[in-house]
């Protein structure tokens, strides 16, 4: 027999929502039903990823929607608002709630709360391997019953139970909605009574919200319900009548109307768990303690962390490093001279067609895709730690230490990350929880001076003072974290003032091993997702600056055949000279350097070079035929491979040392003669402004295009300005005082 | 012709850092001045309720009354620690301090531990490893 899939065309897909705490082993569930059928994004306005996913089961297809992690389904956080947002605006057709089952009482809160919303719903008993691992024994049917919706026990991540949930699923979407209604108590139920028919006389009411769960919702004082409502037709009266009522029965109980009925749903849920889960063995101090005893120790907790950090540090650049230098290198060579192969057979060799394609298109999408290893490496780490449960123990312990500066424990890991190159710093704000938290870290992390910054500092230390390089790189890296201590300070007191939440409550999930194939989704959806976001605009800003360097100006040259101080991109960088004079360094070539760092902070010294007409000696390679330059791009991937794994070693050890700028003389020469007469004679004091400017000035369009996908428009733009600002202002700053104290 | 420079980083250095740490002072004065909510609950009256701080690690104790916000109450509550809740000290370094509750642990901020009121259970054996007050 064939089993011939055929999928129904004809019926509309049936819309799942998965809904559950965070750690209940929901994403694994996700991943495991849709593997890699799915699209990763953000809900709109919001920092949250939005993960959706489509599955054909029984030839039905089912678009899965999986919602974040949410303890309850008020509206105090982000997440929690965007699952209620979700379940009322998009009625799913059925919700899956994914339950932890060796912490079902906690996890039971939130589902009382799912099913109250009166959409059909299964319950998924996840993790069964942990709960029987810890002697907990389940009556399956019992709990059903109670609940009033199926329940199935899965070991998502062996893909136990998963067919059992989608026919479970898919079974429940044609049933309608049920009614389940928790017993509040005499008090409460008497208000909810008196609600329910004025709720349902309003039908424009009860088209948007269901009416008990309105009922009760209004009598525990929600934020923004209240607001909603009294937008709706008739809906003012319901928000006054639900306020006496809340009133009469506060009154009555002597207490909050919201604690009681809080106080009543784990009450419930107590007896619940008492007549259903039986526990075979008393758990004493359980693995998971014993390890936090130790990772999370006044003593080793900090250094473990630090330990962590590094290792994390030197994944992003080490062991991303070959890879980038491997892309850039095939990029650059054999695939450049293949085009210009193929464009002179079509008469076009010289013509600034080859131009375009070889300096603007090829070197912006080699700019695009030099951050792949680094997004894959980084996101590898950010898997491995969140999915261990080792990154909620940093946070706890860092957590001291960072609220002195107002971040939270997690705000540690972007900016460490940060040092090594602030577009994977930028996306790895996703490991912190709250908004505000994510875009104060956020516009921080580009005043950690990145990877490639450095070579600027080396050359210019070079330069100007040989004797001091280290300790001057070593400032530079210091006023980067002091800067942006001060900016954080400055903007909690103003643009993001901190929210009512004063000091740390946070899950820590068990530590648990972790899964491969999870992490491989992790990596290869964020990846394609920055791909999908940010590629445009970097390559955008690539071409431009090609353009500007290609068009003449003055009558001198043609077209993308110009001398480079004949372009407009000269002329451009003459007006900014103005704005850099009184920095020490106003002229057009420092000028055009900064404007090209705006694409990448790396081609800051080539345009160096090529403004001072010093070009600096770039490997040529001899064109060779295409059998060798196919073995070329073989063996550099072989030599990239043996990189690689050399690198991993050193994740360990410190490897300082290397990167030694080996600026050419001429160019040197060249730099400080411009920097002596642009400052007035004080180039030392001009070259420490410059140094300043480069690492306070605006990030790359990288990171600009990775603060846009992550933080929103308008707070890229704020870094972009507000960096540009704080620069000047330093750079002027340092300048002005090192040359009044003679420098 | 150097040293002026080092000293120019100096400055700067040491000027950021006295700006820091001015900035800093005053958030924690302003912080001083904005009281926690004082109305009507007074949670240490009730004898051998005491602050959650003051429980060593491996306690157990009866989570007894929240004095804190009600934003705060709300968060609490949905990771399960509602009043008479069992609870457990898992680890207290000084920072947050690691609770076991309703079978996951749950981190809670030193600030926070002051404001929650516990009952030690069966003083019998856990009296002996608190602090003398």
């Amino acid at each position: 027999m064939v089993a011939t899939e055929t999928i129904a065309t004809d019926r509309p897909a049936i819309s799942i929502a998965l809904a559950g705490n965070p750690n209940a082993g929901k994403s694994t569930l996700f991943n495991t039903l849709t593997g890699s059928r799915q699209h990763v994004g953000n809900w709109p306005g919001k920092t949250v990823e939005r993960k959706t996913g489509e599955l054909v089961h029984n030839g039905r297809r089912v678009v899965i929607t999986d919602l974040p992690g949410a303890y309850s389904l008020s509206a105090y956080t982000q997440e929690e608002s965007i699952t209620r947002d979700f379940l009322l605006a998009e009625r799913p057709d059925v919700v899956v709630a994914v339950v932890d089952a060796a912490n079902l009482e906690r996890n039971l809160y939130f589902v009382v709360q799912l099913l109250e919303f009166e959409t059909p719903a299964v319950i998924v008993l996840n993790m069964m391997d942990v709960a029987s691992r810890r002697g907990l024994t389940f009556d399956l049917g019992k709990l059903s019953q109670a609940l009033g919706s199926p329940v199935v026990p899965t070991i998502a991540r062996n893909e136990d139970g998963l067919d059992e949930v989608m026919s479970a699923a898919v079974g429940a979407a044609s049933l309608s909605s049920q009614l389940f209604a928790l017993d509040y108590g005499p008090e409460i139920e008497g208000e909810i009574d008196r609600l329910l028919p004025e709720i349902e006389r309003h039908p424009a009411v009860t088209d948007q919200y269901p009416a008990r769960w309105l009922a009760v919702r209004l009598l525990e004082d929600e934020p923004d319900i209240a607001s909603r409502l009294s937008r709706l037709p008739g809906g003012a009266g319901l928000v006054d009548l639900a306020e006496k009522s809340r009133m009469q029965l506060s009154q009555a109980l002597g207490e909050d109307v919201d604690l009681v009925i809080a106080d009543r749903r784990y009450t419930w849920i107590h007896q619940l768990v008492a007549r259903v889960l039986r526990t075979e063995r008393e758990e004493s101090i359980s693995f998971s303690d014993r390890i936090d005893h130790i990772i999370t120790s006044r003593w080793l907790g900090i250094p473990i962390f630090m330990i962590a950090m590094w290792v994390v540090f030197k994944i992003t650049t080490d062991v991303s490093a070959p890879w980038v230098d491997w892309i850039d290198g095939v990029l650059s060579g054999p695939i450049s001279r293949w085009t210009l192969v193929l464009l002179s057979a079509a008469g076009l060799g010289e013509s600034w067609i080859a131009s375009l394609l070889v300096d603007g298109v090829i070197a912006g999408v080699g700019g695009v895709l030099a951050f792949v290893p680094v997004l894959l490496s980084l996101y590898f780490a950010l898997a491995v730690l969140e999915d261990s449960g080792y990154m909620a123990r940093g946070a706890f312990v860092m957590d001291r230490l960072m609220n002195r500066i107002g971040l939270h424990g997690r705000s540690f890991l972007p900016l460490m990350v940060g040092f090594g190159c602030s577009v994977p710093a930028i996306y790895a704000t996703r490991t912190l929880t709250n908004q505000r938290d994510r875009i104060l870290t956020g516009l921080l992390v580009p005043f950690m001076s990145c990877g490639a910054r450095l070579p600027v500092y080396v050359l210019f230390t070079a330069i100007f003072f040989p004797a001091q390089a280290s300790l001057i790189i070593m400032g530079l890296y210091l006023l980067g974290i002091l800067v942006a201590i001060l900016v954080g300070l400055v903007l909690q007191r103003t643009l993001l003032p901190a929210t009512a939440a004063p000091g740390l409550v946070m899950e820590l999930p068990p530590y648990r091993l972790p899964n491969a194939r999870s992490i491989r989704y992790q990596m290869w959806l964020r990846t394609r997702a920055f791909l999908q976001h940010a590629a445009s605009l970097i390559l955008l800003a690539s071409l431009a600056i090609w353009l500007l360097m290609a068009v003449p100006m003055g009558g001198q040259g043609k077209f993308a055949d110009t001398p480079v101080e004949n372009s407009v991109f000269a002329r451009i960088s003459g007006m900014t000279a103005l704005a850099l004079r009184p920095l020490g360094f106003g002229t057009w070539q420092s000028g055009g350097a900064l404007i090209s760092g705006l694409v990448a902070k790396e081609v800051v010294i080539s345009t160096l070079g090529q403004t001072f007409g010093a070009e600096i000696e770039l490997a040529e390679g001899v064109g060779g035929s295409f059998l060798a330059d196919l073995g070329e791009i073989a063996t550099s991937f072989v030599a990239a491979v043996g990189d690689t794994l050399r690198a991993l070693p050193g994740i360990v050890g410190i490897n300082l040392g290397g990167e030694k700028g080996a600026a050419a003389p001429g160019l040197a020469m060249a730099i400080r003669n411009s920097f002596d007469t642009s400052s007035g004679g004080h180039a030392n004091a001009a070259g420490l402004a410059f140094m300043v400017f480069v690492l306070l000035y605006t990030p790359c369009m990288a990171t600009i295009a990775a603060e846009k996908h992550e933080l929103g428009t308008r707070w890229a733009l704020s870094s972009f300005f507000g960096q540009l600002i704080i620069a000047w202002l330093a750079a002027f700053a340092v300048f002005r005082i090192a040359a009044w104290l003679g420098g | 012709m150097m040293t002026p420079v080092f000293w120019t980083i100096v400055a700067v250095v040491v000027g950021l850092s006295i700006s820091t740490a001015a900035v800093m002072t005053r958030r924690r004065d302003s912080n001083r001045h904005q009281s926690p909510v004082d109305e009507g609950l007074a949670c240490h009256a009730v004898p051998g309720w005491r602050p959650l701080v003051d429980c060593p690690r491996n306690c157990d104790a009866c989570l007894r009354c929240l004095h804190v916000d009600r934003c705060v109450v709300h968060r609490l509550r949905e990771l399960g620690l509602t009043p008479g809740t069992e609870i457990r000290v898992v680890q207290d370094a000084g920072g947050p301090m690691l609770l076991s509750v309703r079978g996951s642990r749950v981190a809670l901020g030193r600030d926070l531990a002051k404001q929650i009121w516990v009952e030690i259970d069966s003083p019998a054996s856990t009296l002996d490893k608190l602090p003398v007050t």
